[in-house]
């Protein structure tokens, strides 16, 4: 059986982390948007946030920096970034699930 | 117009002088080792192409930055020597130095100047900062001032040094090969290097009359802008091919002809494929023949000074009878070179001709073609009119034309509304320099009713006077640098340090794809852009427009008195209907400082003589003071809006546009601030034109 608690505790720890993904994608890649308007499902390049390759390179700095994930090769980081619940996912799981 | 090359000097990874760089080369060595000299424990890449008598740990006080000088005098010496150019004048000596970040702790220009005093070339003292085409691009700047009668000799070149910042600019890039670089192969990634590289180069008739060597040329050169991205290159390859392209008929050379092409070949994923894309299209069935190797597999990736160390690496290998081989080649990746000099030692082989190429971030693509100087030359092309055709200006008086003539307190531009100005352009990060810039140079096309379009695009150019980088990106990667280390610096504002980022994001916003350049002259830089602009548009077809003009950006805390903002003017070869604003001369001259003879400033006399004009025919001087220098009316551009450094030159000759066409005076002449680089002067006149205007 689910321990209630602890799936709420899951819950607001992945609350958290994306809205911290939200504030950093904000500050660091200077989107003209406030964290609320980000879709945590938008596509992060192209149509969506319309990110280019230079600010791919800041979220790898970004997640090794803040969180100390590191994202290997080209094809994980196509997974990794695809939106901000992708990222939110990378982080949550390099954590072993543990907020 | 070609140039002969009479002297040559390099200090590089592969040692100090242009024979132990060759003798090193042809015994199979490279130049990439440890770097001992910074430390390197925070990074995955520890190597570099340093040179190896200063890869020790710098003594306190001497910071990594003052070696870009160092390097600079050590080469423009060497090449000085060889020339041994005795009898010229020091101020018919112009000195062209192209760097990327120079010395951290002074404006760009201080580089070129200290450099200048030490080899004590008193002529035009010009900058050109390109990222890592800035010393190729010297050398084309080189040919210009010779055409312009502006200098009999001109030394010119690179230098720039391998720092912390740099390497964990790129480091964070993730374009730093683990090993040493292997272009067009097998893994992917650079190495960085440094060093300095400097040619002299003479009019073949003045180097003939004084017995001096003619056998090599810098025979033309080619300019474009990406206006794709602030880092990586337009994949398919066609902003390299329009400076590849612009080379070749510069130089008034067929594919046929080139026998080697020195490439960019950084070894990067995204650079490689992109340069032989735009080789293929460019040679076409030459280029599966034509052997294609990259020097930085010997020298690292020397930066703003790897155009002219790897120019200098060709004509010796050409003199010698070797093309330059590409070393660590294992196995190609796709769109490689089917003929890369894949070996150790350079491969004998007769050849005449080759092409040399580089590109670098912002966009700037620079190529030359250099080699044996051909017997037969083709006469010089009759020099197109070139007009200003419109004008634009952001500064303390706000973004109105007229505002220039009417003045304004001096200080920061007001509130701009970018996205009234430039409707279409996505204004993200954009740092104030890039605003101004962009807002200027979007106001004149305006003012011009040019709308850049389709195949224009490709034949508008922008070239563009600055002296720093802008102060607030500059804070912005400290920030970044002090909360989480060098390791975890921005990439973004990283990629701003080189001067003509700025001039990429403009290009890029507005899709100005034709000749593009950066330069610095002090407070000359704004005039120096448009009159090398005016000089690109007289006598070469590659461009029929060029937006010109100056940009600059406020630090924190402003001296009382100084300004900012920008200035463009849109230069064209096509009449406008009605009066029209012409550019009747231009010219360049040596520092502010000691007149000789009549006291006049050769600046103003070449511009005033090439006009066809005196002093007396100018209804208007806008510009500072000048002694010996009578005219009927004078406008202070400082007085009017303050010290604005590389905009206040632009903004003079925008004003001077809007009166003529105001009908308020019939000419003008207009000066640039006295300074440690360069003097510059242009000359306006009012021409009454016919009203459907022309359409050559």
């Amino acid at each position: 059986m689910v321990d209630l608690r602890d799936l709420e505790a899951q819950v607001a720890a992945r609350e958290a982390l994306l809205g911290r993904l939200r504030e950093l994608l904000v500050e660091r890649l200077q989107l003209r948007r406030t964290v609320d308007e980000l879709d945590p499902d938008a596509p992060l390049f192209g149509s969506g946030f319309g990110l280019d390759s230079l600010d791919a390179v800041e979220l790898v700095v970004c997640l090794e920096s803040e969180f100390g994930v590191r994202v290997g090769d080209a094809i994980a980081l196509r997974q990794v970034f695809r939106s901000l619940n992708t990222m939110t996912d990378l982080v949550l799981a390099e954590r072993g699930g543990r907020p | 117009m070609r140039a002969v090359v009479t002297g040559m000097g390099a200090v590089t990874a592969l040692g100090r002088g242009v024979a132990r760089q060759w003798s090193a080369m042809a015994a199979g060595e490279d130049g990439i080792r440890p770097i001992e000299r910074f430390a390197t424990d925070a990074f995955d890449v520890r190597i570099g192409g340093v040179v190896a008598d200063r890869n020790a740990p710098r003594p306190a006080g001497a910071g990594e930055a003052t070696l870009c000088i160092e390097f600079g005098i050590d080469a423009a010496r060497e090449a000085w020597a060889d020339a041994a150019l005795d009898g010229v004048a020091p101020g018919r000596v112009a000195l062209v130095v192209g760097s990327s970040l120079g010395d951290e702790r002074v404006p760009l220009h201080r580089v070129t100047e200290a450099i200048g005093d030490a080899i004590g070339a008193r002529g035009p003292r010009l900058t050109v900062s390109t990222a890592c085409t800035s010393s190729t691009g010297a050398l084309g700047l080189a040919l210009d001032l010779l055409e312009q009668g502006a200098a009999d000799a001109v030394i010119a070149g690179g230098a720039d040094v391998l720092t912390p910042l740099v390497h964990a600019g790129f480091h964070a890039l993730g374009v730093l090969a683990a090993g040493k670089c292997a272009p067009f192969s097998h893994p992917a990634g650079t190495t960085l290097g440094e060093g300095a590289g400097f040619v002299v180069l003479e009019r073949p008739d003045a180097a003939a009359a004084r017995g001096a060597r003619g056998d090599l040329a810098v025979l033309g050169y080619g300019l474009s802008a990406d206006g794709y991205h602030e880092t990586g290159p337009d994949p398919s390859g066609a902003g390299v091919a329009r400076a590849l392209r612009g080379a070749l008929a510069h130089a008034g050379v067929a594919p046929e002809a080139i026998g080697y092409v020195n490439a960019h070949g950084t070894g990067t994923a995204a650079g490689d494929p992109a340069e032989w894309r735009a080789l293929r299209q460019v040679l076409g069935e030459r280029a599966e023949r034509v052997p294609v190797s990259s020097s930085k597999s010997f020298l690292g990736h020397a930066q703003g000074a790897a155009g002219a160390v790897e120019v200098i690496a060709t004509l010796v290998a050409l003199e010698r009878g070797a093309v330059p081989p590409t070393r660590n080649f294992v196995g190609p990746r796709p769109n490689a070179p089917p003929d890369p000099v894949a070996q150790d030692r350079p491969r004998p082989e007769r050849y005449d001709l080759a092409l040399c190429n580089n590109s670098g971030f912002g966009g700037a693509n620079c190529a030359v073609v250099v080699g044996r100087a051909p017997a037969a030359v083709a006469p010089p092309p009759a020099p197109r009119a070139v007009y200003a055709v419109g004008a634009g200006a952001v500064g303390p008086h706000g973004g109105a034309l007229d505002g220039l003539l009417a003045g304004a307190r001096p200080g920061r531009v007001p509130a701009l509304r970018l996205d009234a100005i430039a409707p279409a352009v996505n204004p993200r990060g954009f740092d104030p320099a890039t605003r101004y810039l962009i807002a200027a140079a979007a106001l004149a096309l305006a003012d011009a009713q040019v709308r850049v379009r389709g195949e224009l695009r490709e034949r508008t150019g922008l070239v563009v006077g600055m002296n720093h980088v802008s102060p607030e990106s500059h804070a912005a990667l400290q920030r970044t640098i002090d909360d989480r280390g060098l390791r975890y610096l921005s990439a973004t504002m990283f990629s701003r340090m080189v001067l003509n980022a700025t001039t990429g994001a403009c290009s890029k916003a507005l899709a100005l794809r034709g000749p593009c350049s950066t330069l610095s002259a002090g407070r000359a830089s704004g005039l120096a852009a448009i009159a090398a602009a005016a000089h690109l548009l007289a006598l070469r077809d590659d461009a029929d427009r060029i937006v010109a003009g100056g940009v600059e950006e406020l630090d924190a805390a402003p001296e009382p008195g100084e300004s900012e903002g920008a200035g463009c003017v849109i230069l064209g070869v096509h009449p406008p209907p009605g009066p029209r604003v012409r550019l009747a001369g231009w010219a360049f001259g040596g520092p502010a400082g000691p007149r000789g003879g009549d006291g006049s400033d050769p600046a103003v006399r070449a511009a005033l003589a090439m006009a066809g004009a005196g002093a007396r025919d100018i209804d208007v001087a806008i510009g500072p003071a000048l002694p010996a220098l009578e005219v009927a009316r004078r406008l202070d551009p400082v007085a009017l809006l303050g010290e604005a450094g590389a905009a206040t030159s632009s903004w003079a000759l925008a004003a001077g546009v809007a009166l003529l066409r105001r009908g308020d005076a019939r000419s003008a002449l207009v000066i640039a601030e006295p300074n440690d680089s360069a003097t510059c002067a242009i000359v306006l006149t009012r021409e009454q034109g016919s009203q459907h205007g022309g359409s050559a």
